[in-house]
């Protein structure tokens, strides 16, 4: 109680100089904050999209093979759609689904973020690779459709598209049928249209980008995207595992990136709080020396001192981790309606409230060893005779 | 009656200043008794103030005992000697020393909140000292609001907060115009007769000085 009460007088003695140290200190936990929420609603997003698909197996032309995630490989090949009647004849498939993806870069000039992917696909896609997917009003892509589309909830929302309206993509005009519920995932990003109908409008009749495959029995999935790998040299076959591997390793890095942009501020924290402790125990260095002949201990000076870097670095926590969040919402305001990416949903759970709160206790702490250590070591005579 | 609370045995203290040693004190014997009044007088340099510093135990010496209340506290542990200054001595310093933000009131609690006295006794006795020493009307204003000599008292209040047995004062009226000086000595006097209590003045001023029941004179590390 008494080491609180006097480290609250000491740090509203300077009172602009604790409130500038608080926002420095601040700021770098609420930035932190921020890139974790954003990235941490970003790799959900991702995991909803990849992990609840329906798909066993993914199929990809070779070249896209190392990226994680299929839709890249509408920049980078395709595949002639003959080979599924092949691939069905393969023991353990029990289906494909056809899906030509493109990417149309120039959607929407005034928003340059708002880029949508196309999925051409077959009306069986949505019941049996995407079930999660509900709709908010319309109806899926029906076997007679040529050139309709059913849109995700964000890029309905940006591109202004309601039932019946249409978009033009080279050229051809596809109408709305359907728009889709937000589902928190790449999805709200994505536009499907009818198979054929994407393939002609990009010119690239009975061609395919990736085709996800179901099979009979789960255990030998991969066996079966081996042996289809292995027997068509220009498509490669992962199983649905595997790609979730893939994405996880990715998500490690960009973990890894977290980490090290968490200790960049922890770091900036200290040194705030520490040259803020220096100069703060060094206007008292006599006042200390009084305390000390007085008879209060070294222990308590050393208390008092940590006390004060703590108070400082968790009001700072607590500031940091609440206009972090609100920062990370804001952002994702501006993605979306300003640049038209829907799918950054910032993520603030206790995880990165803790985060936060502890990067400032481990700053508050750290920051406050050293001038806590070196004010209680000091000499009473020399301190007290200290100008 | 004739208690003996300090007693120093040959007591020295060297200093080494550019590689050359200087014995600021050299084989001081001093016996000091319970509720004696003691002053120290000498010039600049002559060792009255590292004599003070041994006997508050705040700095170690090169050599010689002390006793307290007939124990050998030289080689006692910090903690130790931090409890016997918090208890048993009173610290007066020429520049006041005060905790500037806390109020007169709360810079008398203080040691005693480091003692662990409970706040209703506290309060009491910090109030008690604080009207004692005139300062009724001043108990919660901090140090900056107060002249020289308030200063002072309320540093002599917190002084004897903790009920010690013995008072160090350190030049107490060097920083304080005549009248004042005065004042603070009469209160000094007071003070010595009414709680029986011990002090060890040490003053350039003889006026000061005779004050006090016995006098001593430093020279050069020694006592005259």
């Amino acid at each position: 109680m008494l080491l609180t009460k006097l480290a609250v007088r000491n740090l509203t003695r300077r009172r602009a100089r604790s409130i500038l140290t608080i926002i420095g200190v601040g700021i770098a936990i609420a930035f932190t904050v921020t890139i974790l929420s954003i990235s941490e609603g970003l790799m959900v997003s991702f995991e909803n999209s990849i992990a609840k698909q329906g798909a066993d197996i993914i199929i990809v032309p070779k070249e896209a093979e190392a990226y994680p995630y299929p839709d890249v490989a509408a920049f980078v090949g395709s595949f002639p759609e003959e080979l599924l009647d092949e691939i069905e004849q393969v023991d353990n498939v029990k289906a494909t689904f056809p899906v030509f993806t493109a990417i149309p870069m120039d959607f929407m000039p005034e928003k340059p973020g708002a880029i949508p992917m196309l999925y051409g696909v077959t009306p069986d896609y949505f019941p049996e690779v995407v079930p999660y997917l509900e709709l908010a009003e319309g109806r899926f892509i029906e076997d007679s459709d040529e050139y309709t589309l059913v849109a995700g909830s964000g890029i309905a929302m940006v591109a202004e598209l309601s039932l019946g309206g249409s978009l033009e993509f080279r050229g051809k005009s596809f109408k709305v049928v359907g728009i889709l519920k937000s589902s928190g995932s790449l999805d709200d990003g994505m536009i499907y249209t009818p198979l054929k109908g994407l393939q002609e409008a990009y010119s690239k009749p009975g061609q395919l980008t990736f085709v996800p495959v179901k099979v009979n029995d789960i255990s030998q999935a991969e066996a079966t995207a081996r042996e289809i790998s292995d027997t068509w040299p220009i498509i490669s076959a992962q199983t649905q595992e595997a790609m979730v591997d893939k994405f996880t390793d990715l998500m490690g890095i960009v973990e890894a990136a977290n980490v090290g942009l968490s200790t960049v501020a922890l770091l900036i924290g200290i040194l705030f709080i520490l040259s803020t402790m220096i100069m703060a125990v060094g206007e008292r260095v006599k006042e200390i020396g009084t305390m000390r002949a007085i008879g209060v201990h070294r222990r308590f000076i050393f208390q008092l001192v940590i006390t004060e870097s703590l108070i400082t670095s968790l009001i700072a926590g607590v500031i940091g981790c609440i206009s972090g969040y609100l920062l990370s919402l804001a952002i994702t305001y501006i993605l979306a309606e300003f640049f038209g990416l829907t799918y950054f949903a910032p993520l603030v759970n206790a995880r990165i409230f803790l985060t936060g709160i502890g990067i400032a206790i481990v700053v508050g702490a750290l920051a406050g060893l050293y001038p806590a250590w070196r004010i209680s070591k000091t000499n009473i005579v020399q301190a007290l005779h200290y100008e | 009656m004739n208690e003996i609370i300090i007693e120093t045995e040959n007591l020295s203290r060297v200093f080494t200043l550019g590689g050359q040693d200087i014995k600021a004190l050299d084989g001081i014997n001093l016996k000091v008794t319970k509720g004696e009044f003691i002053s120290i007088t000498g010039p600049s340099g002559s060792g009255k103030t590292t004599l003070l510093n041994l006997i508050g135990l705040l700095e170690q010496p090169s050599g010689g005992t002390i006793s307290f209340e007939g124990r050998d506290v030289s080689k006692l542990r910090e903690g130790e000697l931090d409890n016997l200054r918090l208890k048993q001595m009173g610290f007066i310093f020429q520049t006041f020393n005060l905790m500037p933000t806390f109020t007169a009131l709360e810079n008398v609690t203080f040691p005693m909140e480091i003692t662990r006295i409970p706040e209703k006794e506290r309060l009491e006795r910090a109030k008690t000292l604080l009207e004692r020493l005139g300062l009724a009307d001043r108990m919660h204003h901090k140090p900056k609001e107060l002249s020289a000599g308030e200063s002072q008292r309320v540093a002599i209040a917190r002084a004897l907060a903790n009920e010690p047995l013995l008072l160090l004062a350190d030049e107490p009226t060097g920083n304080l115009d005549s009248n004042t000086t005065k004042e603070i000595t009469a209160l000094l006097q007071q003070l010595n007769d009414e709680y029986g209590i011990a002090i060890i003045l040490v003053t350039h001023d003889n006026q000061v000085a005779q004050a006090a029941s016995r006098t001593l004179r430093m020279v050069d590390g020694r006592l005259d």
